[in-house]
């Protein structure tokens, strides 16, 4: 048998469309948790508690499509049998998909805030957060075109927006804590404002996590960028 | 670490073909390596080289070395009979002998002149997990076992030979699942003694049991190295794309 004349067998051609597909799952899972983020921090500055309610409710189309790329995987494992880059995908995509998970739900944290502080004082007019979370989205977009394109590099230097990231979340912090000293009568406010500051500040961390998975799926190199 | 086995730019042709080209590999003693690649790829051309089954082919010709503890066995004055005691083979279809399940354990010691037969036979069969099943029939025709209890039979006949190392080539591909399971717990439970060497197509066997895997593709080694290593990481790209099913 020369080179060239092995065939694929139509089991697993269709094997790897299916793993190409997860992926393209996995990058819409990406998209629908940036658009929460987005939308939630929108919802606090305007103080818009009709959009933020759209973020809550849209969390359930985030929680279905994780679970649609987990039971691929699953049944990928186990029908399959992956080897090699293969496994390390799927294995990434699993991991990765915990992290888009998470960071759905800090969106939504962050949604009932908005509703939390509906009528109530304004706080501050809000300058870091959403630039944390205008950041976070740009990281995420930038990991999803490394996941897309296998690009380890692009991965890595995606990681390097969270210094900016952990920057923003102290100034907005030592700002809420000046406010909480100055104003007590705003501690309630300012209190659950610190707690979404926390929550961008972990968005940016999940985001390395998630470049993190990429590098092992690329160069199968376990690196810590966070 | 000591090779058991060494091939050092090991070629050979069936006649004008060139299966094995430049193969220089070495095998751990005590360990497990599997050989994987496609259909003609010299795996199992190379396991005969190992204990010269290929010189019963009258138009084989070979170049190379393979050294067993360090001497060729290629070597003129190398006793043929003698290397194949020491490195006994298994194959891929169960082939016991004829006759009864003691007799098929007990000829090669018996032609070699060996004492104790009995206590051999036994060692034997416990050595292969197959005493318990057939201590009280040891006269009943070996043809009546089961498949996965004819091959353990098998590797108990060549485990009667005292061997150094065995040779599997394909032992579980006409095996149900509980019988590969069977052989190759059998096959842990060998490295203490045994060096083994095993030729598989299926790849999930070689991952599980297999402490170092050469890959193989048309009659050369693409590729060695621990097998945790090579099913996560391989290093070439061809081993990537035979092991995740990308060949084509």
């Amino acid at each position: 048998m020369e080179k060239g004349e092995w065939r694929i067998s139509p089991y697993r051609e269709k094997y790897h469309k299916q793993l190409d597909e997860t992926k393209l799952f996995t990058i819409d899972l990406a998209t629908m948790v940036g658009n929460a983020i987005e939308q939630s921090i929108k919802s606090l500055v305007e103080s818009n508690p009709d959009l933020a309610k759209e973020v809550i409710s849209g969390d359930q189309k985030v929680d279905e499509l994780n679970q649609k790329i987990e039971r691929r995987c699953m049944e990928l494992l186990a029908l399959q049998q992956p080897m090699a880059k293969d496994l390390r995908m799927i294995i990434g995509i699993l991991k990765i998909g915990i992290d888009l998970e998470r960071i759905g739900d800090l969106a939504v944290d962050a949604a009932r805030v908005t509703i939390q502080l509906k009528d109530k004082p304004q706080v501050t007019k809000l300058e870091f957060i959403p630039k944390m979370a205008g950041i976070a989205i740009k990281m995420l977009q930038q990991a999803m075109e490394a996941l897309a394109n296998d690009d380890a590099d692009l991965a890595r230097q995606t990681t390097k927006w969270d210094y900016e990231i952990d920057g923003l979340y102290v100034k907005a912090r030592d700002k809420l804590l000046k406010i909480i000293i100055e104003k007590p009568e705003l501690i309630n406010g300012a209190v659950t404002l610190l707690m979404v500051n926390r929550h961008m500040e972990r968005v940016g961390d999940h985001i390395c996590n998630i470049c993190e998975a990429i590098v092992y799926m690329v160069e199968a190199k376990r690196e810590h960028l966070n | 670490m000591s090779f058991k086995i060494e091939a050092k730019d090991l070629n050979l042709w069936y006649g004008q073909k060139h299966a094995l080209r430049k193969i220089s590999i070495g095998i751990l003693e005590n360990k497990i390596t599997a050989l994987i690649g496609p259909s003609g790829c010299g795996k199992s051309t190379f396991i005969r080289c190992l204990n010269r089954m290929n010189d019963l082919i009258s138009t084989v010709r070979i170049e190379g070395e393979v050294l067993y503890d360090g001497s060729n066995i290629y070597g003129s004055d190398v006793d043929v009979v003698e290397i194949r005691k020491k490195i006994g083979m298994v194959f891929q279809k169960p082939n016991p002998f004829p006759m009864s399940i003691y007799d098929n354990i007990a000829y090669g010691p018996k032609i070699h002149g060996a004492k104790n037969i009995d206590k051999i036979v036994e060692r034997s069969l416990k050595d292969a997990a197959l005493w318990e099943e057939v201590r009280d029939r040891l006269d009943m025709p070996a043809m009546g076992l089961s498949g996965g209890q004819q091959q353990r039979l098998c590797i108990a006949r060549t485990l009667a030979m005292t061997p150094d190392v065995i040779l599997f080539d394909e032992p579980c591909s006409a095996l149900d699942p509980i019988s590969t399971g069977k052989i190759e717990s059998l096959m842990e439970s060998l490295k203490k003694k045994y060096t083994q060497i095993i030729v598989t197509h299926n790849m999930q066997q070689a991952a599980r049991i297999s402490d170092y895997t050469a890959y193989f593709l048309l009659g050369e080694l693409i590729e060695v190295g621990e097998t945790k290593r090579l099913f996560e990481m391989p290093k070439e790209k061809s081993t990537e794309d035979y092991i995740t099913g990308r060949f084509g």
